[in-house]
């Protein structure tokens, strides 16, 4: 990637893949919503992916990367309940700390910002296509 | 309506690009070698031998004959065509922490590229001052953005038919319908 230089296309797919990262752990924090540990070793904790900006010297253009995914946000909660199979010798489960919100609020944002991507791409290739046709 | 947005290039050229409260520098890495600027008045008379294969003035004469056929209007096209890509870049970086937003002055950069100069529009590249900053420190404004996206590609449309004007106007001349 790194040889060429970048172009309008490469910077919006860029983009919309780093977004498909950020909805991915969004769908992964929220599937384990609720559910409940014997440690807080072994509970769930909502991963996050980190952005980092790319720039591309050649033609001054700056695209997105996934530099890693993180796990983020609180600890698991311990509750009482000694009913639970997965209950402990006190009777405690841990419970996994996803703030259900913050995620739906998460994949609102990043599902626009990837159909913003998208928009960008088309408009591109709108244009790009009318420029081919100067002087038919 | 925000008053930015209004008016034509020239106005919008007299717009102070002003740097955010705590700038991210561009990287050096963005930085173009300047090359000078190609001399203009060299008569056919003064030229010997081997001179005419001077890449200067082979390039001196494309951009004339470019200018004799489309006027500003070629340059006009590149220069919108990087603007696009850089308000792209800013579009893509809406949910990066710390990227600091960047627009192309379009009236400056197209005085550049028509005096000739390469690297007229990285040298009128300024970060855009954001109406409000946000805490992680991006100054992308998604609707400033979108608008200037918009603009900039019917600005860009006007001028591909222009020279389609153009190219219609001399593809007649040369039929003699």
């Amino acid at each position: 990637m790194a040889d060429n230089p970048m172009n309008i296309f490469q910077v919006a797919g860029r983009a919309m893949s780093a977004q498909l990262v950020r909805m991915n752990t969004t769908a992964s924090n929220l599937a384990n919503a609720g559910g409940v540990a014997t440690t807080p070793d072994a509970a769930y904790r909502s991963i996050k992916p980190v952005f980092r900006t790319q720039f591309d010297a050649a033609s001054g253009m700056a695209t997105v990367n996934v530099e890693r995914v993180v796990t983020a946000g609180e600890e698991p909660t311990k509750r009482y309940d000694p009913g639970n199979p997965l209950a402990d010798q006190d009777g405690n489960v841990w419970e996994n700390a996803v703030d259900e919100t913050r995620e739906l609020v998460d994949m609102l944002e990043s599902a626009r910002t990837y159909q913003n991507n998208v928009e960008v791409m088309q408009t591109a290739k709108s244009l790009i296509v009318d420029t081919l046709k100067l002087g038919r | 309506m925000d008053p930015r947005l209004r008016g034509d290039d020239e106005e919008r050229a007299n717009i102070p690009f002003r740097l955010p409260g705590n700038p991210q520098p561009a990287p050096a890495s963005l930085c173009r070698p300047t090359l000078p600027p190609p001399a203009i008045a060299i008569k056919s008379s003064t030229w010997h031998g081997g001179c005419k294969d001077h890449p200067a003035i082979i390039r001196d004469q494309a951009v004339m004959a470019e200018n004799d056929l489309f006027g500003i209007h070629g340059a006009a096209l590149a220069v919108r065509s990087q603007r696009m890509a850089t308000l792209a870049s800013n579009i893509a970086n809406a949910s990066t922490p710390g990227y600091k937003a960047k627009d192309v002055d379009f009236a400056a950069a197209l005085k550049g590229a028509e005096t000739g100069r390469v690297d007229a529009v990285a040298a009128n590249t300024k970060y855009r001052l954001p109406t409000q900053m946000s805490m992680d420190g991006n100054t992308v404004e998604l609707a400033t953005e979108q608008t200037a996206f918009a603009e900039n590609a019917v600005a860009y449309q006007t001028t591909l038919s222009f020279l389609n004007g153009r190219i219609a106007t001399i593809t007649r001349a040369l039929k003699g319908e």
